[in-house]
Formats: structure tokens, sequence, C-alpha cells
């Protein structure tokens, strides 16, 4: 196992290593040139920009310096038009917070609820409950975000004034929290559908396992059979989604934080890739990329954890 | 206690005669079957349609579709023919504004108008103004929001109306919302049947070999996703141009990746299975162990998740849609209308619902078939109620 | 507001009942009797003085002092906090680097700058004059070509340290500083005036020493130019926000070991203001607050306490935003402004920009784009009227813009002059059977009989509805059978920058969308950009006579002659319409709606100012 583990972290540098060059290439590949500006910029100006930061050498050469300030002084460039001259990692890290915030306690609030949701309608099978926490889940699944998110912001925002409109940057304290409630429960709506229709799907199939039926005879109630058994061996198969759901939190939501303002993550990918901000895009390609790296090496790493079963990595 | 004794020509001994025929009536053999015998597919669907959810589903899939296909020809408009002096209007079908329940009649509410013009009869026509709302004085001008027949308000004819109303350039919703749902639908049907074959035979050998050749796949798998959409759409709109084939093969490029890890995680849950070594050790090829033996265990999954992410695959296009890289205008999908309609929510909310309301339908239907299929697919629950 | 409402329904129910009990009797009641109209609380100041809204700082304000809480001059902390929302962010504070002229308005809210527009005496037009500089720069020698600008005594940075010539000269050398390679160093090379040598500092082809920016005394810079100039000239150089005074101390505190950049004005920890107002807190990307500065020299013009801006990209909750009265103006779409159309707070601000179609007449797969009548075709098929109709914005078949003044002195608008109308058509120029002439003649000529073309456009609002409203009508005009127009919609630097690669790449567009922002005080120097020598043109238009003509509105000796420069912005324009270069559509136009509460001191939009946000009064 740790030879497992070890052999998948060195395989995690070189495929990050993969796919940063790749986006280092790609990002240049793409139409657009960081100094379109509605043409109000001097030729010799933009000249000189592109000397400065080598724009105007072969692909393979910038690829060069680009590494050599990474290796030597790990100097990930600045940004170029999104905020001018600021380091790109700053502009992560200025954005990351926010979202984790919100998308974590999202998450957070969102898990129980989703589990419990997915329990009980696996226990009232086939009942009024079960069909409810369908419809729920089915809803939740099937509207999309953006109607969600205008249509919480216009009833409990605009219409009845119980929450701010917008999220609240400068705000403090109490008032802070209220303006991240609409955020957070637009977020929260589909992990809580994805968790509980995974959750009675896989319960209703352990539900048909010889161990339920013993557990059963042993004198077990139906639903106290379903959760000391049965949810305990949903759980592997739920984490499987739950990982990269966690992973996602820092993704942060494109509709959802651009309609209710909140500067995260969101938007930034979209916005440097559309400004043509080579630096910034591939910083953020590569921060993602490493998150959902991680990601999968903890899933991957989790089933033989959970499951001794399953051997990883093992050959056929 | 003995019952006999393993010593045969101790029984051999025994006479005949000591045995007689209890009853010899008639002669005794296996009752032939009655029914005819049933195959697994007449299996699968004798269970599907025992799920009434799934067959309602399977319904409204069909509907759809059966609108995709005819609902464009059903009025007199055409998905691009332009009425630049009624654009905006809100929906109306005759039948239903007859009955006067406040929906589908032509209703809409003016905000913000000058009470003085309300009696300009130019501005007004006869009959067009139904109530006026909320007045109010604002910087000393009188104020009110006028509800009114629109299709009047504009001059029209009683019998010239747009059912779903029309968008910013007065082209019939009706009939682009149809026309959008064939097209999204083939993009979403085309991209993940793609995904699916790829990713099954992707996954099952990543899955199934394991060892240094899981280790590459899975890496290049993970170097793939690593770009996002807008990214790998871009470049292929750079080399193709838009439409719909950078559309599907952008969905197709990232999407095959999940259905492979998926598959890939089931290959592993089952391959050290003993019936798996059973199977290899009476010398069962690796082809037919991965297709006939693991892979229909993933059956289930594969199924759902595939259902899922046909409506997913209709809003990864709206997605693109919203940021501009939809298809070619004025072809219209759901997706370009959603992200049309997103933009005036607020003032023209029916240019959103009706896109959304579809897609949202396909999307529980989708789900619901998905479920139903699988439950009809796995042998496990054959005959378990 | 919301209350208000609330109340409102009440009442009104209230009333429609009442209405419906004594309309059993009277048969036809007028709607008028039923309903009163309530003042909503927000619009409590009286509207008398909302339409008198012009008092200046200096004269008396007529309204009781007990309504307007302002008093007759604004007091040092100024009074109520303008809020607005924005969908831009702000990337950078730095004058040198910034990205978009919406980061240069903030900069300029609090930063001092030589020269710049206020609002002139009556609030009713821009007045160019100096903020840092204490009066018009003073002729030197006799071509005009050195100048000197005296800066004003006792202007101080926030923290209180002297802002004197020597920051402005500071300034110059790092906007010109060749490693560092400012974005706005552009702003320095030949355009209205040229300094001497300063872009071959830029490039490194000369020293500093050698630049015609001097440092005189601790009071005075001086300036040398190439050619010779009137002081207005170099003021509106001066005016350009680029020239904002940057802050030595700050700046250096900001700059990396090589010196080639600084992180001068991306946070607060960097910045330090100077201008009206005082950054008081700014979370990037975010919400930025300004506050009246004290020691401001014009603070007499400044009522505001404040600013605050939030960044709020959509404009549905920018709406919401405005409805429940937490900001104060907000920018109307065309789709929103259908529902405020005869709303009296609706204000009209004429952006000085007129959309275009473009025309790539040197694609070699295309050439039918190359013949003139078929580009007149495409003119006289464009209808105008609907377009506008359509996106509420003002037909145009020009392209000077209506706010251009062509005579300062008097404020005369170069589309009220006679030569101004001369180049306009009847109905808009919209003939669509001229324009199938036209086109027969074009095919007949070329010996075609069917041409198909694409036309690529912006993922934005009016264009998309423009493309697509085009497509059928240029289709319809032209004769479906013989002329198609493909659309491929395309994010904007990518179009902006594919559109640019015709040098290298013909055929990289066929037909696409332009307009350009250009000073609107100087319609002679807004045709640069059709001049064989403008180097991000939009299309193939290299005529040497066109630059003739130029060279002569902008840098003629006679230039300042009565009706010369008029005549020679009249023959530019029909140079660049009558074999239709481009394709003239709409004259952009934004709407605001602005709150009650917000008194602006401007009686009108004026070039420059526009509504002067800066100095409006708060009134509640």
């Amino acid at each position: 196992m740790f030879r497992y583990i070890l052999n998948r972290i060195v395989a995690m540098v070189i495929t990050l290593f993969i796919i940063v060059s790749i986006a280092f290439m790609v990002v240049r590949l793409m139409p657009g040139s960081v100094y379109e500006m509605g043409g109000d910029l001097s030729q010799t100006v933009i000249d000189a920009l592109n000397a400065k930061y080598h724009f105007d050498e072969p692909i393979i050469k910038q690829y060069g310096y680009f590494l050599q300030n990474i290796f030597l002084h790990w100097d990930w460039g600045t940004s170029a038009k999104m905020r001018p001259n600021v380091p790109v990692f700053e502009i992560l890290k200025d954005r990351i917070p926010i979202t984790l915030q919100i998308n974590l306690i999202s998450l957070f609030a969102a898990l129980p609820v989703g589990m419990a949701a997915g329990i009980l309608a696996a226990i009232r099978k086939n009942t009024i409950v079960d069909h409810l926490v369908s419809l729920m889940v089915v809803l939740f699944i099937s509207i999309p975000s953006f109607v969600f998110a205008a249509g919480l912001q216009y009833f409990l925002g605009f219409k009845s004034g119980a929450f701010p409109i917008i999220y609240n940057v400068s705000a403090k304290g109490l008032l802070r929290w209220q303006s991240m409630f609409m955020p957070i429960l637009a977020l929260s709506f589909d992990p809580i559908a994805r968790v509980a229709r995974y959750l009675r799907a896989e319960l209703a199939e352990t539900m048909n396992s010889e161990f339920m039926l013993l557990a059963k005879t042993k004198g077990l109630t139906y639903a106290q059979s379903t959760i000391r058994h049965g949810l305990r061996n949903s759980m592997v198969p739920l984490m499987n989604i739950i990982i990269p759901m966690f992973a996602n939190v820092l993704g942060g939501s494109l509709v959802v934080e651009s309609i209710f303002s909140v500067p995260g993550m969101g938007g930034l990918m979209v916005d440097s890739i559309n400004a043509s901000d080579h630096m910034l895009t591939v910083a953020i390609l590569m921060f993602y990329s490493l998150i959902s790296l991680i990601t999968v090496l903890i899933v991957d790493i989790s089933y033989g954890i959970v499951d001794p079963r399953v051997r990883m990595g093992g050959e056929k | 206690m003995v019952f006999y004794e393993n010593d045969r020509e101790k029984y051999d001994a025994i006479s005949k005669d000591l045995f007689r025929l209890v009853q010899k009536d008639e002669e005794i053999h296996d009752v032939e079957f009655k029914t005819k015998p049933i195959g697994f597919f007449m299996d699968v669907w004798l269970r599907f349609v025992k799920n009434k959810a799934s067959v309602v589903a399977a319904a409204i899939i069909l509907i759809i579709a059966f609108f995709a296909v005819f609902g464009p020809g059903m009025n007199e408009y055409r998905y691009d023919e332009q009425h630049t002096d009624r654009i905006n209007m809100p929906p109306k079908i005759p039948f239903i504004a007859k009955l006067g329940i406040g929906v589908f009649d032509g209703g809409f509410t003016l905000e913000n108008r000058k009470y003085d013009n309300l009696n300009d009869t130019d501005r007004y026509p006869e009959g067009s103004v139904l109530g006026i709302l909320n007045p109010r004085l604002v910087s000393g001008e009188r104020i009110v929001d006028v509800e009114v027949d629109y299709y009047k308000y504009m001059g029209m004819d009683d019998d010239e109306c747009f059912w779903f109303g029309s968008d910013y350039l007065g082209r019939d919703i009706w009939t682009r919302m149809w026309r959008g749902a064939r097209v999204s639908l083939i993009i979403a049907i085309v991209s993940v049947c793609c995904n699916v074959v790829i990713g099954v035979i992707y996954g099952s050998i990543s899955g199934y070999y394991g060892g240094k050749v899981d280790m590459v796949m899975m890496r290049i798998t993970e170097i793939i996703n690593a770009f996002p959409r807008i990214v790998i759409v871009t470049l292929f709109i750079m080399v193709a141009g838009t439409g719909m084939f950078s559309i599907i093969m952008s969905l197709v490029i990232k999407d095959w990746v999940n259905t492979a890890r998926m598959v890939r995680s089931q290959f592993y849950r089952f391959k050290g299975r003993e019936y798996v070594l059973a199977a290899r050790t009476l010398g069962v090829k690796d082809m037919a162990l991965i297709f006939r033996h693991i892979l229909p265990n993933s059956i289930g999954p594969i199924i759902t998740s595939s259902m899922i992410a046909i409506p997913s695959a209709i809003f990864a296009e709206s997605f693109l849609a919203y940021i501009g890289l939809g298809l070619q205008a004025p072809e219209p999908s759901i997706g370009v209308m959603l992200s049309q309609g997103q933009k005036v929510l607020l003032h023209y909310p029916t240019q959103v619902v009706f896109p959304a309301v579809v897609i949202s339908l396909l999307m529980i239907s989708f789900n619901l078939f998905g479920n139903g299929l699988r439950d009809a697919f796995d042998p496990t629950l054959r005959g378990a109620e | 507001m919301r209350k208000t409402r609330k109340t409102m329904l009440m009442l009104l129910s209230a009333a429609m009942m009442a209405g419906a009990l004594n309309g059993c009797s009277s048969s036809s009641s007028k709607p008028e009797e039923s309903i009163e109209f309530t003042e909503a609380p927000s619009t409590e100041a009286p509207t008398t003085s909302a339409a008198a809204g012009g008092e200046t700082a200096g004269t008396e304000d007529q309204a009781p002092a007990s309504t307007d809480p302002n008093g007759d001059k604004p007091t040092d902390e100024g009074y109520g906090i303008l809020r607005e929302a924005s969908v831009n962010k702000i990337g950078s504070l730095n004058p040198l680097t910034y990205i978009n002229s919406y980061s240069s308005d903030q900069i300029k809210r609090s930063s001092m700058i030589l020269y710049t527009y206020f609002p002139n005496e009556d609030y009713t037009f821009c007045d160019l004059s100096g903020e840092l500089a204490e009066e018009d720069p003073i002729q030197v020698d006799d071509e005009g070509k050195v100048w000197q600008i005296k800066i004003r005594d006792g202007i101080v940075w926030e923290n209180g340290d002297d802002l004197d010539a020597n920051d402005v000269y500071y300034t110059w050398q790092m906007i010109l500083d060749p490693k560092l390679a400012n974005l706005r160093a552009s702003n320095f090379a030949k355009d209205v005036i040229e300094i001497e040598n300063a872009m071959n500092y830029f490039e490194g082809k000369c020293g500093w020493e050698e630049v015609g920016l001097k440092l005189i005394d601790d009071n005075t810079v001086e300036i040398h130019t190439v050619s010779g100039h009137d002081a207005r000239e170099v003021m509106t150089h001066l005016a350009h926000p680029a020239n904002c005074i940057v802050n030595e101390e700050y700046y250096e505190k900001g700059m990396n070991a090589d010196r080639t950049e600084t992180l001068y004005g991306t946070s607060l920890e960097y910045w330090i203001s100077s201008g009206p107002f005082l950054v008081e807190s700014w979370t990037n990307d975010a919400e930025i607050t300004f506050k009246k500065n004290p020691d401001y020299v014009f603070k007499d013009k400044i009522w505001l306490a404040g600013i605050n801006i939030k960044v709020v990209e959509d404009s549905g909750t920018q709406m919401q935003l405005f409805d429940n009265g937490e900001i104060d103006y907000v920018k109307l779409n065309a789709e929103t402004f259908l529902q405020y159309e005869e709303d009296p707070r609706v204000l009209f601000s004429p952006a000085n920009s007129v959309r275009h179609i473009t025309i790539n007449t040197i694609n070699p797969n295309q050439p039918i784009l190359a013949n003139e009548k078929f580009r007149q075709a495409l003119f006289y098929a464009t209808d105008r009227e609907t377009i506008a109709k359509m996106i509420k914005e003002d037909p145009a078949d020009y392209i000077v813009p209506t706010t251009h003044i062509i005579d300062l002195d008097n404020g005369v608008r170069f589309r009220d002059t006679d030569e101004g109308k001369a180049n306009t058509h009847d109905n808009y120029g919209y003939d669509p059977e001229k324009a199938k002439q036209l086109f027969e003649e074009a095919l007949a000529e070329e010996g075609i009989d069917k041409v198909s073309t694409t036309m690529i456009y912006n993922d934005a609002a009016p264009q998309i509805v423009m493309s697509e409203f085009l497509q059928q009508s240029w289709q319809q005009a032209l004769g479906a059978d013989k002329f198609e127009l493909k659309l491929q919609a395309m994010p904007s630097s990518q179009r902006g920058d594919l559109m640019r690669s015709w040098a290298t790449k013909p055929d990289c567009y066929e037909i696409s969308w332009g307009g350009w922002i250009s000073t609107d005080l100087m319609p002679w120097n807004a045709f640069k950009y059709w001049t064989t020598y403008y180097s991000a043109k939009n299309e193939p238009y290299l005529s040497e006579e066109f630059d003739e003509v130029f060279d002569a509105a902008n840098f003629g000796e006679d230039r300042f002659e009565d009706g010369v420069r008029l005549q020679e912005v009249a023959q530019m324009e029909q140079m660049l319409i009558e074999p239709a270069v481009i394709i003239p559509v709409t004259e952009s136009l934004d709407k605001y709606l602005k709150a009650d509460r917000v008194e602006l001191t401007m009686k009108n939009w004026a070039n420059r100012v526009e509504w002067g946000w800066n100095y409006a009064k708060i009134t509640e």
C-alpha cells in the first residue's frame, strides 16, 4: 500500500508537470492577444510589452523562460490584464477564501440533510416519504441553478427583504453571515439532491444482500438493520461522490457567484481566458488540476482502505 | 445408524418379484410449459413496465421527442422568421385565453407608465388596458403600472398569436423551442453515445489490466480532465468553426472520462471476486472475462449515469451558449434559449420558463427512465419485488 | 420602497373596493377618480428643487435650509454617500497600467492630474482647466513648441506630503521608462501632440535628457513638442488619465528588484490618493469606498461625503438593488429600458461612438468585398431605423457621432452644421431598391451569381440582435437566392484580435463590427483610426488621400482658421461613407435610471463630464 501511494504521488507530480506544460502551450494557441484593448494602444508599446514578456519569441523559448522562472525563483509570473502586475497566486489567494467559505458551509449543511433524506427514503421505500424525497431530488437536480438562484434572490431578497440581495463583502459579523445565506442555500440544492439520490439507490441495493437478511433474522428492525449495517456498506461508494464534491468547492459556481455578486473563483477562469491573461490562466489551470489530482488519489486510496477486498493498482 | 450398506451385490441379490408398482394408470412425465419461454429482453420489458414512474417518464420523453420532430411545423411561423414590430410578445393561446384564467391570454404588465398617457388611444388602443396598479408619484410625475392585453396594445389582429410568445427579434418561441429541443437532443444523445462507447472500452481495459497500464491510462484521463470545457471548445471552434460538430466534440472529449472512471472502479470491485477467479481458472480469455463476466455488473450504473448524462449534456451546451460559444445563429437550441432568456428573466420570465420547463422535464424523465431501466436490467433483482 | 409598495397596494385595493361599490351605480366611472397618487418617501425632496436642480457651488441655494441637509456650501466632510454598482472591475489604480476606461474614471476620482474637464460655471457644458496646474500652459517660444506649466501651491497627498513639480516629473519618468514598458506609454506616441523623443527614449534609442519633458523648478515643468500647437491641444493631451500623478514613495515601495514591474495601485497597501476623493477601503474585484478629500483644491465643488461602488455583474441583480433603494443609479439595457420608457427618472447619456460594420476588402476568398457597389448595396440595404428601435438606440448613417463638438467656443456640434447634414441620407440611408440594383450591378461586374459571406460578431447583447436582424433583412433586400450571410459569434477580445490581423492574414475575416470611442471635442482627431499609419486598424483601408486630409486637419498650418476643420472633417466622413468603407448603423445611447435622493448639479448631459456624478448632491 505504501509503495502504491508513493508511486501515485510520483506519478501525480509528473502528470501535473505535463498538464502545466500542455496548458502553457494551449493558452498561447488560443486566439486573442494579451494587449488587445480596442486598439487604443500604440504599436510601439505593444511591441515593447511583447518583448518584455517574451511573447514575441517562439513558444518553445517562452516555455523555457517559464520553467526557468519556476524552478529558479518559484515565480509563476504576474497577471497581465485582470490585475496588472499582481503575482498570479496573490489573485487566487484573494479569491479562494470567499469561495471556500461559502461552498464549504453549504456542503457541510447539505451533506447531513442529503443523507438524512436518502436514508429516510430508503427506510420508507415506496411510501409517500420516499416519493416526496424523490420529487425533491428531481426538482433540485433538474431545475437550472440560475433559475433557483434568481428565484431565491427575487423572493427572499427583493420581495420579502429577509436577506440582503447581494453578498456583502465589507460587512462584519451577523450582517455578513446574513448576506451569505442565500448563496449558501442556492449552492446546497445540488449536493443535497445528489447525496440523497445516491444514498437511496445504494441502500436499496444493499438491502437485497444476504447479510441484511441475516441482520433481520437476528431480530433487528428494518430501520435498525438499515442504519447499522446497510449504511456502513453504502458509505464506500458514497465517498466516491462526496470527495469530488469537496474538490469542487474550490471551483466556485459561475452562475451563483455572478448572481449574488460573490467575488469568488467562479468567473475567474472564464474571465482570464477571455482576457487572454496567459499567466493567470495557466496558474488557475494548474491549481484546479492539482486539486482534482489529489482528489482522485484520495478516492483511489480510500477504496483500498474502506474495502480491503479491493486491491488498487493490483494487476489482473 | 446405517440405512444402507455400500455393498451393491447384496442389493442385487434381492429378487425383483418382491417389488410392485403402486399405481400404473398413466405415464408420468414433466408437464409442458403452458406459457412461452421468455428471453432476457422480454423479461427486462416486463419488469420495466411494472415500474409506473419509469413508464410515465418514457411517455414524457416520447412526447417531447414527438414535439421536437413535429412541433416546429405546427404553426405558421418558421424558426428564423423575424417580426421586428412584434418583439417580446407574451404567450397567447386563443382557446386558453377564452377561458379567462389569466394565463396564455397575452396579458402583460407595462411598468412605470405615465398616467396621463392612458387616455391616448394611439398609445393604448381601445380595450387594451385591463387594469392599473401601483399609482405613485415619481419626480412629480403620476406613474402607474398598466396591465394590458399586449396583443391589442400592439394593435394586432385577434387571430394572430404567438403560442409561447416571441423573443427579442419577434421570433416565435414555440417553433424555436421545439426546434431547439431537437438540436439539443441530437447533441446530447450523440455525445452521450460516444462517451459511453469510449468510456466503457477505456475503463474496462484500464480497470481489468490494472498495474502499469492502469497507471498510464488514468494519468491520461487526468490530463484531459484538467482542461476546462471552455478551453477545449475554443480550440475546436478555432479548428472546425462553430456548430454542432465542435460542441459535440467538446462534450465528448471531456465527458467520457467520467464513464471510464466509473467503469474502472466497477472493475476493481469485481475483478477479484471468486467467480472471476473461477472463470479464469477454467481458461476463459481476457476479452470474454471483461465483456461477459465483469462488464455486465456495471450495466446498471452505466445506464443510470448515461441517462442522467443526456440532460447534463444539454445543460453543458447551455453553459457554452451562456459564455457565447453556442451554435451558429439563428439555429436555436435549448441552451441558447436559456442563456438568452436568463438575461430578461425579470421582465419577460416566459422566455426562460418554457425552455426551462422542457429541460427540467427531460432531466426528470431521463432520471426516472434510467432508474427503471437499471432495475429492469439488473440480473440480481430478477424476481425480487 | 418595498413598504410603500405594500401600503400602496392596500390603498389601491381599498380604493378599488370603493370604486367597485360605487361602480354599481355609475356605469362608467373614470379610473382617475378611484386612484390616489401618493408620494413615495424616497422622493421626499420637493420636486421643484429637482427641476431647478442646477445650483452651482457659489450661488445661493433657494431651497429652505430645513429640507436641504447640504446647506449653502459643501462642508469639508460633504454630505451623503453616492452608491454605485458596476459590472466592471478595477484591475489596477495605477494610472500608468490601467486596463479599461472604468478604472481610469476611478483613478481620476482619487488622483490629481495637470488638466481635466470640469463642469463650467453654470453647469451646462464642460470646461478644460487646470487641476494640479495653476493656469493654462504658457507658450515660451514663438512656434508653440515649448510650453511651461505652473503647478499649484499647497497641494498635498493624502498623508500630508507636498505634491509639486517633482512628482509630475517623476510620473513622466516612470511612464516612459523602457524597463517598466508601461501600457499607457501609448499616450506619448504621436496623437494630438507629440513630445520630443518620448518614444525614442521608450524604445531605448536615446537618453532621458533628450526627452522634451523638463523640470524647471519645484513649481514649474516644461514640455517640448515636435510641431507647433495651441494651449488647448497641449491641455487636451495632458488631460488623458494616463497623466494622473503617481507617488514616488509608494511607487518605489511596490517596485520589484529588477525594476520591471511595480505593485503600485494594486491594493490599498500600495496606493495613496490625492484627488477629489480618497480611497477609504478597497476589496479587490468587489467593492471600493471613496470619501471626500478635505484638502482637495476644488473641495467647494464636491457635495458628496463619499462614493461606494460595488461590483455587481448581473444586470437583473443591479435592477433589484436599485428598486430596493440600495444603489442610486443604474444603467438600463435595451430590454429593461422597455419597462422604463416613460419613467421621468431616466437619464439619456449619448455615448460618443457609432456602431458600424467593417468590411475586409482584401480578403482573397471574397473578392466581391472589394467591390464598391457591393458595399454600397449593403449600406443601402441596412434598415437602421428598425434596428435602432429594437436596441433602443439612435439610427446613424454617419460616422461622426452627434455629441462631437466642432466649434468648442460656441459649443456647435458637427451634426448640426450644414456640412454635417450634407453627409446624411434620406430615411437614414435605407433604400432597398437602390441596394438591390447596386447588388445586381456588383454581381455583374464580378461575374458571379451568388454571394455567401460570413459576419463575425460579439456574444454581447446589441450585436447579437443587430447581426441576426441583418442576416435576415439583407437577405430579403438583396434576394435570398443570391445573397447569404452566415453568422459566427466569438468573445470580443478574440474577435478584435482576429480582425486586426488582416495585415498578416488577409483572409482572417470577411465582415465584422466596429466602433471607436474617441475624443468628442476633437472630431478631426477621431478619424485617426482610418489613417494608413494607425497601428490597430480594423479594416484594410489604406488611402493616402485620406491621410492628407487628416494631417491637414490635425497638424496643418491653417487648421485654426475659421471653418477649415469643419470642411476637412466633413470631407473625411464623406470619403469613408461614399465608397462604404465602413457601414454605420446606430449611435450608441446609454440610459440610466437615477434615484430621487440624488440631485444632479449638472443641468444637462455634457461632453466629458457627462452627468457629473462626482458633483451630485444627496438630498435626504
